[in-house]
């Protein structure tokens, strides 16, 4: 409609005050309410710590309750692809004989392959701390690991140049280099690494091989290939004094996992019936994780949803003393043009905001548990994004449910009674 | 006129036609007030009841009140404590509904209007002025007087923009960052009217505007509400106990026995005075 066709000016005028009300945009009124409501939120903040530490704890515990969650899947998705399902291990319980604690031996491990008619192969390795260095810069922190031939195929590292060790190899320093190891030697030596010589547990070993570039693994510990040096395992033992605490086989095809698994440990009942092993096939492990992540979910989970429903009690709570404490706000508000939904609408933000901030340091204080459980499970750890967005939306979440009530009590004050106040 | 800022002109049929309405009804009002078109009366209230129930006892404060507000227009309201002044500004405001009786807002009748509705004419139209200023306490001055746009949705910088114009308006320029403990009492008054102003709206609602101020104070308020009738076109109707500042106003009105009635003082001088309250 254009100007001059409007009525007169003092009708023009009402006509256009009038429909600019009504034709504010949601959004719009939504900001305005949301910056009312932060204005007023910082009073409410201090008195609202008790009800404040429910929501921390509850999201604390949602966000290592999805953390967790997620390394399990992740862990066992992992296992998966990079053994496959075709893996045993075997694990040396914690024994001492006379104040010495017992190992797996070297032999009793590469006789695995040969003594049992279902293990096409086995591999064991051991690591041991050293730098790794070459013309006197260090490539890589270390650990070096030693290993016996099978554990490259097993682990599924594939070879770039050069060869493997082997077990021929005994004790000899002789090393295959990971991937930025080798650049490593090359950015300052000659461009063909096979023959240079690295600095490990302070002499020299000699590259025979050389990987290519692998993510890292998890093989009993975290083990990233491309950083390190695989040594003959007999050379690590001997210089560094490392003890072979775990071995992997691999079954035949068509045999059953737990089939496997019995003649392992059977097999090693036989040649070392002093010391106890768990032998373990990936399906068991997974399993295992499994189990145990979802009875840390269930904790977690109830741990969650008690706080959560105390926390936002209390937080009701506190919206309502609010309410019932700034009853002449809100009628002022009514009287010079907030509907009730804009009140409504303030009393919902600031909720959920006095809930988001709460749930803020609850995101803090889960990555916190999420890494101690992680810790004590032996789970690598990592902060989830989806862990982070669930805590903050169930923050978000719990502040709007319960901040509904004292919000719509708000709004249905009578503006005269609340200006009386 | 469009005003600078406010949302676009958008073509609202019921609005329209509620200004259409606004038209007719004023030209078919009962034109007892030759002096000023009764085209102009803002506010009407018709035979406006409103009763209390306490238990089984009803009380009825308000018995048939007629009231034309025209435009410019400075009006005041005396009666003792009780007699029902507050409840009517609360009707005239569309803060509360009458038990009985039209109330008529720039030519819309409040009783057809949904809640809503009804605090968008407030927003639009009216503007409120309390005894006890009623400022919001974590607001600055300059934050207190631009609420009525907040709800508007007038961008923030126009909002500061107008404040400040409202505030300097009253005299307040240079307290816009205070907040309402760090002013007295008759500058809080002075921040509330600033707040009832910045939306330009065609009513002012005072109720016992001077009640809490020392004379003098009253008399700063009282003067800034003649320059709005006068300069603004914007009428005022002012609640209050003191002969004075009734003395000021154009014409001067009292509650009694649930009516309204005209009770011009005796050192009234304003050329108002010919109220068009009933028989
Ligand atoms: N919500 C209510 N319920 C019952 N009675 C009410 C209510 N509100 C007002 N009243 C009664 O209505 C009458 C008028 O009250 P009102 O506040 O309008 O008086 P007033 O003229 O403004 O008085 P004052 O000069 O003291 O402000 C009083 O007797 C009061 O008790
Ligand atoms: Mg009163």
């Amino acid at each position: 409609m254009s100007e001059a066709s409007s009525p007169p000016r003092r009708a023009g005028r009402v006509l256009s005050r009038a429909s600019a009300v009504r034709a504010t945009a949601p959004a719009v009124r939504l900001r305005a309410n949301a910056k009312e409501a932060a204005a007023s939120l910082r009073a409410v903040l201090s008195r609202s710590a008790l009800a404040l530490v429910g929501i921390v704890v509850g999201i604390g515990a949602v966000i290592a309750l999805v953390s967790t969650g997620q390394i399990v899947k992740e862990e066992s998705l992992k296992q998966f692809r990079e053994l496959g399902t075709d893996i045993v291990t075997v694990r040396r319980q914690f024994t001492r004989i006379r104040g010495r604690a017992l190992d797996l031996a070297l032999p009793d491990v590469l006789g695995l392959a040969p003594g049992v008619p279902a293990i096409e192969s086995a591999a064991a390795s051991v690591d041991a701390n050293s730098p790794i260095r070459y013309r006197g810069r260090i490539l890589a922190e270390g650990p070096v690991f030693g290993v016996t031939g099978a554990f490259f195929d097993l682990s599924k590292l594939p070879l770039a140049e050069g060869r493997l060790i082997s077990d021929l190899d005994r004790h000899r320093f002789y090393c295959v280099a990971g991937a930025d190891v080798a650049r490593g030697i090359r950015d300052v030596g000659p461009a063909s690494v096979l023959g240079e010589r690295v600095r490990v547990f302070g002499r020299l070993c000699t590259v025979v091989g050389v990987l290519r570039s692998v993510p890292p693994l998890a093989v009993g510990r975290q083990l990233a290939p491309d950083q390190t040096v695989f040594m003959p395992i007999a050379a690590v033992m001997r210089a560094a004094g490392a003890r072979i605490r775990e071995a992997v086989a691999r079954m035949h095809d068509g045999v059953t996992p737990e089939a496997a698994r019995l003649e392992v440990q059977r097999y090693f009942q036989r040649v070392r019936p002093e010391l106890p092993v768990t032998a373990n096939t990936a399906s068991q492990l997974i399993a295992r994780m499994r189990s145990q992540g979802q009875l840390f979910a269930l904790l977690l989970g109830a741990i969650a949803a008690v706080s959560l429903i105390v926390g936002g009690v209390g937080v009701m709570n506190v919206m309502l003393m609010s309410v019932r404490e700034r009853c002449a706000e809100i009628g002022l508000r009514r009287a010079v043009g907030a509907r009730r939904g804009d009140v409504q609408q303030q009393f919902v933000v600031e909720s959920a905001a006095l809930c988001l901030a709460g749930g803020t340091l609850g995101v803090a204080l889960g990555i916190a548990v999420a890494w101690g459980i992680c810790r004590y499970a032996g789970w690598p750890f990592s902060v989830s994004t989806t862990a982070v967005a669930a805590g903050v939306s169930v923050a978000t979440a719990v502040g709007v449910f319960f901040g509904l009530y004292p919000a719509h009590r708000a709004s249905r004050l009578d503006p005269i009674e609340a200006l009386r106040s | 006129m469009i005003q600078k800022g406010e949302a676009p002109y958008t073509e609202r049929p019921d609005v329209t036609s509620a200004a259409g309405r606004c038209r007719r009804t004023a030209d078919d009002g009962s034109g007892n007030d030759p002096g000023r078109g009764p085209a102009d009366a803002v506010l009407r209230l018709r035979d406006v009841h409103k009763s209390y129930r306490l238990g089984p006892v009803r009380v009825d404060v308000l018995r048939g009140v007629d009231l034309a507000v025209q435009r410019g227009e400075l009006l005041s309201i005396m009666g003792p404590s009780g007699c029902g002044k507050s409840t009517l500004m609360n009707i005239a405001g569309l803060l509360d509904r009458p038990t009985k009786g039209a109330c008529i807002l720039e030519g819309r009748d409040a009783a057809r209007m949904s809640d809503d509705e009804r605090t968008a004419m407030r927003n639009a139209h009216i503007g409120f002025v309390f005894q006890s200023f009623h400022l919001l306490p974590r607001l600055t001055a300059a934050q207190n007087a631009g609420l009525p746009l907040v709800y508007r949705g007038t961008p923030d910088g126009e909002i500061r923009e107008r404040a400040a114009e409202a505030l300097d308006r009253v005299g307040m320029a240079n307290r816009s960052g205070h907040l309402p403990n760090q002013l007295s009492g008759g500058q809080q008054q002075r921040v509330a009217l600033a707040r009832a102003l910045i939306g330009e709206p065609a009513v002012v609602l005072a109720d016992e505007p001077t009640g809490a101020l020392d004379p003098a104070t009253g008399r700063e308020v009282m003067a800034m509400f003649e320059a709005l009738c006068g300069g603004r076109n914007v009428a005022v109707v002012v609640v209050t106990h003191s002969a004075e500042v009734a003395a000021r106003c154009h014409r001067q009105t009292r509650v009694a026995q649930g009516l309204l009635v005209d009770a011009p003082t005796a050192e009234s001088t304003a050329p108002g005075g010919r109220g068009d309250t009933p028989p």
